[in-house]
C-alpha cells in the first residue's frame, strides 16, 4: 500500500514539476497575449509541488513533503551524422530515507518502463513525428534506454535515445539545429524552459559554432550552449549552425539572424502519455487554435482551482481563497491560466494534467504517509488508518460535474448498489478528451452488452492482510492494532495480475473482486481497482466484523457472492500473508463444484476459454503439469506473474469504480454462516533458541574472539 | 471415535518425508484421545509404499489402490470416503502443496472444522493446535471446539516416526477414473536445473537490500565457497524460522 502511494507521489511529483511547462507551450501559442506571463507562470515552486495536495485536515500536521524540487536537464550531443543523442535527466533530492526507499520502489518501474511520470519517449517520439512533418525530413526516435540511479542523496532518472535527422544540412557541410523543434503550422513542441530545467548542446565533433540565433539566452561552456530556463520560445526562436571545423567563414560569429533563423531547443514535454499530442496541430485539438476557453491546456490549467471553487465542501475555503497565491506558487503556469478565469470546467476537456491535479489532491494524504510517520512519530499502520476513508468521501475530491455517488458510510446491508460499469456512464468518461490523450497502452474499458454476454466472468478475492512492525507488541490475542500495518496480500496481487492479463487478452473478460473486510481495506481494494479490476465487491457487516472468521465462513461468504455473481474461473491467492491458512480457494471450489488447481505458478488459457493448462509448484523444485477445466478456482502462487504497479491512468480510473457492499443479508445468509467453532486462545512470540555472545575489547580482541568461536562451531576451518 | 485417520504423501514413487512425521503427530494426538491411529496411503504402488510406512505407532494401513500419482479428485474423494468408513474423531493430512490442493476440499465435504498448518497438537477435552501468524512473527494457539476436526500438519515440526514395525494393511475400495476428473495431472516438470532445493542446502546465506546491485552477488558467492566445512545444523532462531519453516522451501511461503 505505501509503496503505491509514494509511487503516486512521485509520479504527481513529476507531472507537476513538468507540466506547467507544456500549460505554457500551449497557452504561448495559442494566447501570447494573455495576462499570464512567462515569469510568472515559470516562477519557481516555492513549497515545491506537494503543497498543492488535498489541504484536508490531516495534511495540516504534516509540512511538505520531504522530497525536494526536481530538476532536468537535457543534454543534446550532435553527431555529425545529424542525429543527436539525447539525455533527459531528472534529479530529485531525497531527504529521508523513507523517500529513497519510495524511490527505489519507483525506480524499478522506472526501468521497466511500467512507470508513470519521469522523463519519457513516447514524447520524444511524437515530437520527432510532428517535426518530422513540419519539416519533410525523416527522423526517429531510437535506442532508447531509461536508467535510474540513486546516490548521494537524490534519486536520478535518466532517459537516453538517438534521434535521428535532428539536424538539418545546410551549405559547405553546415549542420543546423533548430528545425527539429517545430511542428506543422509554425507552432514548436519546445515552448519553454522553466526554471528547473536545462538545455545543454554538445556539438559534434570536429565541428564548431558558426551562427546562432538572438531569440533565446544562453551562456557557452567548453564549446557546450547551455540554456538555463526559465525561459519560452517561438518556433524559429533557437537555431544553432555548425561549421566543420577549419571551414567556417564566421567562426564563431555569434550574430543574431534578425530573427530569422532562430535555434533550437528547448524543453520539454511534459512527461504525462499523451501530453505532447495535444500540443501538436493536426491532432483533435491543434494546440494553435486561438481559443483559449477550449483550449485544452488552457482548460488543464484551469481545473485544480475551479475544483475546489466549484465545491461546497469544508475545505473549499482554503483551496478557492488560496488559488492565486499556494497553487501559484506550485503550479506555476496552471495556476496562472485559471486566475484567468478559464474557470468554466468542462469535463470534456480536462486534460491529463487537470487529473493530475486531482489525483494529486486525491492521494494529498497518502503520498504524505512517509512523512507522516517521520514528522509525527506514528505508527505506519496508524498513518495508514487515520488516511483510510478520505479517499472518495472529501467531498472536494469528486469531480464537480460527475454525479455524485450517494455517500456509503451509513449504508450497511439492505440495498445493493449497483451501478453502471465504468466506461458507459458518458458524465463520467470524458470520451472525447480520453481519446485524445489515450496512448494505445490504454485498456479499454469494459462495457458489458445486456445479458451475459461476456466471454467470461473473472471473480478475483482479495484480501487486505495485516503485517506487523519488526517491533510489536502483543495484546490479548493479536498483535496490538498500533503495530500492525495493511496491505494487499502479496498472493493476491498475483491473483489481480493473472486476472488483469486475462482480460486484457481477450475481448469481454469482465474482472471482478471480491473482499471480505471493514471499510478500512477499501484503500486495498482500490488499489486493485488502479490496477484494472474493473469493480469491487465488499462483504461486511456487524455480524462479520464479531465473527472470528474460519475456513468454512469464509467459504460460505464467498460462496453466496459466487451463487450472485457466477463467475466462470475464480483466482485466489495461494494462502494470506497474516493467517496464512492456505485453504480458502480449495474449499470454495468444492463448495461451488467448481473444479481446481492450487499453488499455480503458471497458467495458460486455451483459446476458448474452456480450460487452463496450469503448472503446480511442487517441492524441491518439481512441478506438476495439470490441466484443469472452467469453471474452476485457481491458488495462485507468487511468480505466476508480475504484478503490474498501478498506473497514474488506473489510480485515477479506480477513484470512479464501483466497490458494491453487501452485508450477510444481501448474500441471502443470516450471523450463523459466519459462526465458527475455531478459537484462537492465546498468542505469544515464539522463544527463539539462540543466544547472543558479547564480545568486549578493542576490536583486534573481539575479531580473534569472533574467529575462535567460527572455528570452534565448525563454520570456518583452520 | 476418538481414532485418528492420517494421510500419508508420496511423489513419484517416494514416500515424502512429511509422512513420517504425520505419523508421528498423529500417533500422539491419537495416545491423547485414547484412540487408534489409521493411516491411508491413496495412489501409486501403494504396497510397496504401505511397507515403507509400516511404523510402530500405526495401527492399521489402508490403501487405496487407483490411479498412479497425486490427483486432488483422488485424494479427496477416497479420504472423505475413508472418513465415513472409519469415523474418526481427528483428520491430519499434510501441509504439503499436494495436502493444498484436498484437505479443504475434504474438510469442506465432510462440514470439519480445519486447522491449517499446525505446528503443535494436544488434545485435552478438545483439541488445541499451535500455529504461527504473520510470517512466524507470533504462535497462536487455537482451540476447537467442535468434533471431529480436521487439520493439517507443517512438514518439519514433528521428528519422523522411524521405528519399523509390523502393521495391518488393509485395502480400500474406491472407484476412480482419472478421466471423469476436472483436473487431471498431465506429468511433471523439473524446474531450475542446477538451482539448489534450499530445504536440502547445507546452509543459506540470505542476502538483502544492502547488495544493491545483481553483479554485487558475486561477492557473496566468493565469500559463501569460502566456508570450507559443514555449517553444523542449528536449531531455527525466530529469524531463521521464517524462511525455512513457513517458506514451507520452495512451497507457498517461498519467493
Amino acid at each position: 500500500m505505501r509503496h503505491v502511494a509514494l509511487l503516486a507521489a512521485f509520479v504527481v511529483l513529476l507531472s507537476a514539476v513538468t507540466g506547467p511547462t507544456v500549460a505554457v507551450v500551449a497557452a504561448t501559442q495559442s494566447a501570447p497575449a494573455t495576462a499570464h506571463g512567462p515569469d510568472a507562470a515559470l516562477s519557481p515552486p516555492e513549497a515545491g509541488p506537494a503543497s498543492v495536495a488535498d489541504p484536508g485536515p490531516e495534511v495540516e500536521q504534516v509540512g511538505a513533503l520531504a522530497v525536494g524540487a526536481p530538476t532536468t536537464n537535457f543534454t543534446v550531443e550532435l553527431r555529425s551524422d545529424a542525429s543527436a543523442r539525447w539525455t533527459v535527466e531528472t534529479r530529485i533530492p531525497l531527504e529521508t530515507e523513507t523517500d529513497r526507499s519510495a524511490f527505489r520502489e519507483y525506480a524499478r518501474a522506472y526501468e521497466d518502463g511500467t512507470a508513470d511520470g519521469g522523463p519519457s519517449a513516447v514524447l520524444f517520439r511524437n515530437a520527432a513525428e510532428a517535426a518530422s512533418e513540419a519539416t519533410g525530413r525523416e527522423m526517429s526516435v531510437g535506442q532508447v534506454n531509461r536508467t535510474a540511479t540513486l546516490a548521494n542523496g537524490s534519486g536520478t532518472l535518466a532517459l537516453r535515445f538517438t534521434w535521428s535527422g535532428f539536424l538539418a544540412t545546410g551549405e559547405n557541410g553546415t549542420l543546423v539545429l533548430g528545425d527539429a523543434f517545430a511542428t506543422p503550422g509554425n507552432g514548436t513542441w519546445l515552448g519553454s524552459l522553466s526554471a528547473s530545467q536545462q538545455l545543454v548542446v554538445v556539438p559534434p565533433a570536429n565541428y564548431e559554432v558558426s551562427d546562432v540565433s538572438d531569440g533565446f539566452r544562453r551562456s557557452i561552456s567548453d564549446r557546450r550552449i547551455v540554456v538555463e530556463g526559465p525561459q519560452t520560445f517561438s518556433q524559429g526562436d533557437v537555431r544553432i549552425a555548425y561549421s566543420p571545423v577549419g571551414g567556417s567563414e564566421f567562426p564563431l560569429a555569434w550574430v543574431v539572424g534578425g530573427g530569422a533563423v532562430l535555434l533550437v531547443v528547448v524543453a520539454v514535454v511534459a512527461y504525462r502519455r499523451g501530453g505532447l499530442r495535444a500540443e501538436v496541430p493536426g491532432l483533435p485539438t491543434p494546440a494553435s487554435e486561438p481559443d483559449g476557453g477550449a483550449d485544452p491546456a488552457t482548460a488543464d490549467a484551469g481545473d485544480a482551482p475551479s475544483n475546489g471553487a466549484d465545491d461546497p465542501g469544508p475545505t473549499t475555503p482554503t483551496v478557492g481563497a488560496d488559488a492565486g497565491g499556494a497553487a501559484a506558487a506550485t503550479e506555476s503556469g496552471s495556476t496562472a491560466a485559471s486566475a484567468d478565469g478559464a474557470s468554466e470546467e468542462d469535463l470534456e476537456l480536462l486534460s491529463d494534467e487537470e487529473r493530475v491535479e486531482r489525483l494529486l489532491e486525491r492521494n494529498g494524504g497518502r503520498m504524505r504517509q512517509g512523512d507522516i510517520v517521520s514528522g509525527t512519530g506514528w505508527s505506519d499502520a496508524k498513518v495508514s488508518q487515520a488516511a483510510v476513508g478520505d479517499g472518495r468521501r472529501g467531498p472536494h475530491r469528486e469531480a464537480p460535474t460527475r454525479p455524485r455517488e450517494p455517500d456509503l458510510a451509513g449504508r450497511r446491508g439492505g440495498r445493493r448498489r449497483r451501478r453502471r460499469p465504468p466506461g458507459t456512464d458518458p458524465a463520467a468518461e470524458p470520451l472525447p478528451r480520453a481519446r485524445r490523450a489515450s496512448p494505445p497502452a490504454v485498456p479499454k474499458p469494459f462495457t458489458p452488452a445486456p445479458g451475459k454476454v461476456c466471454a467470461m466472468k473473472i471473480l478475483v478475492t482479495v484480501k487486505e492482510v495485516a503485517e506487523a512492525a519488526d517491533d510489536f507488541a502483543i495484546d490479548g490475542t493479536d498483535i496490538g492494532e498500533q503495530y500492525l500495518e495493511y496491505d494487499l496480500n502479496e498472493w493476491d496481487d498475483y491473483a489481480v495480475e493473472a486476472a488483469v492479463q486475462l482480460s486484457e487478452a481477450h475481448d469481454d473478460v469482465e474482472t471482478v473482486s471480491v473482499t471480505i473486510g471493514p471499510e478500512r481495506s477499501e484503500e486495498t481494494i482500490r488499489m486493485a481497482l488502479a490496477k484494472g479490476v474493473d469493480r469491487a465487491i465488499r462483504v461486511w457487516d456487524d455480524d462479520v466484523a464479531a465473527a472470528d472468521l474460519d475456513v468454512a465462513a469464509k467459504t460460505r461468504l464467498l460462496a453466496a457472492v459466487v451463487a450472485d455473481e457466477e463467475p466462470d474461473l475464480v483466482l485466489t491467492g495461494v494462502q494470506a500473508a497474516d493467517d496464512g491458512f492456505g485453504a480458502t480457494g480449495v474449499s470454495l471450489a468444492d463448495e461451488i463444484g467448481f473444479d481446481w488447481a492450487a499453488v499455480v505458478n503458471t497458467l495458460e488459457t486455451a483459446d476458448d476459454l474452456s480450460m487452463a493448462h496450469v503448472h503446480r509448484e511442487l517441492e524441491g523444485g518439481v512441478e506438476e503439469l495439470t490441466d484443469v477445466d472452467f469453471p474452476a478456482v485457481l491458488t495462485v502462487q507468487t511468480g505466476l506473474n508480475e504484478p503490474r504497479y498501478a498506473s497514474l491512468r488506473g489510480i485515477r480510473q479506480a477513484q470512479s469504480k464501483e466497490i458494491a457492499e453487501y452485508g450477510l443479508g444481501d448474500l441471502g445468509l443470516d450471523a450463523g454462516a459466519v459462526a465458527s467453532p475455531i478459537e484462537r486462545t492465546a498468542m505469544y512470540e515464539p522463544e527463539t533458541e539462540s543466544d547472543a555472545t558479547y564480545f568486549d575489547g578493542p576490536a583486534e580482541e573481539q575479531a580473534a574472539q569472533l574467529a575462535d568461536v567460527l572455528r570452534n562451531k565448525g563454520v570456518v576451518s583452520e | 471415535m476418538s481414532d485418528v485417520l492420517a494421510v500419508a504423501d508420496h511423489r513419484r514413487g517416494e514416500v515424502r518425508d512429511v509422512s513420517f512425521e504425520i505419523v508421528r503427530a498423529g500417533r500422539e494426538l491419537a495416545a491423547d484421545l485414547g484412540g487408534d491411529l489409521h493411516l491411508a496411503v491413496i495412489a501409486g504402488d501403494v504396497d510397496a509404499f504401505a511397507d515403507r510406512l509400516s511404523l510402530a505407532g500405526v495401527d492399521t494401513i489402508h490403501t487405496v489402490d487407483a490411479g498412479a500419482e497425486f490427483n486432488h479428485d483422488l485424494y479427496a474423494g477416497a479420504t472423505a470416503a475413508l472418513f465415513e468408513e472409519l469415523a474418526p474423531t481427528a483428520l491430519l493430512m499434510p501441509n504439503s502443496v499436494n495436502g493444498l490442493d484436498y484437505a479443504p476440499a475434504v474438510a469442506n465435504r465432510l462440514d470439519l472444522p480445519l486447522v491449517a498448518d499446525a505446528v503443535g497438537l494436544s488434545y485435552d477435552g478438545g483439541l488445541e493446535a499451535t500455529r504461527e501468524m504473520y510470517g512466524s512473527k507470533v504462535a497462536t494457539t487455537v482451540a476447537v471446539s467442535e468434533e471431529p476436526f480436521a487439520v493439517t500438519v507443517r512438514g518439519g515440526e514433528w521428528a519422523a516416526a522411524e521405528d519399523a514395525a509390523d502393521v495391518a494393511v488393509e485395502p480400500f475400495d474406491y472407484a476412480f477414473d482419472e478421466a471423469t476428473s476436472g483436473a487431471r495431472v498431465q506429468g511433471f516438470q523439473e524446474v531450475g536445473a542446477g538451482d539448489v532445493d534450499i530445504a536440502d542446502a547445507e546452509f543459506l546465506v540470505s542476502v538483502g537490500r544492502g547488495i544493491e546491485e545483481e553483479e554485487n552477488l558475486e561477492l557473496i558467492e566468493g565469500s559463501s565457497r569460502r566456508p570450507a566445512r559443514r555449517c553444523p545444523p542449528r536449531a531455527p532462531s525466530s529469524t531463521t524460522a521464517g524462511s525455512r519453516r513457513t517458506g514451507r522451501s520452495a512451497s507457498p511461503g517461498s519467493r
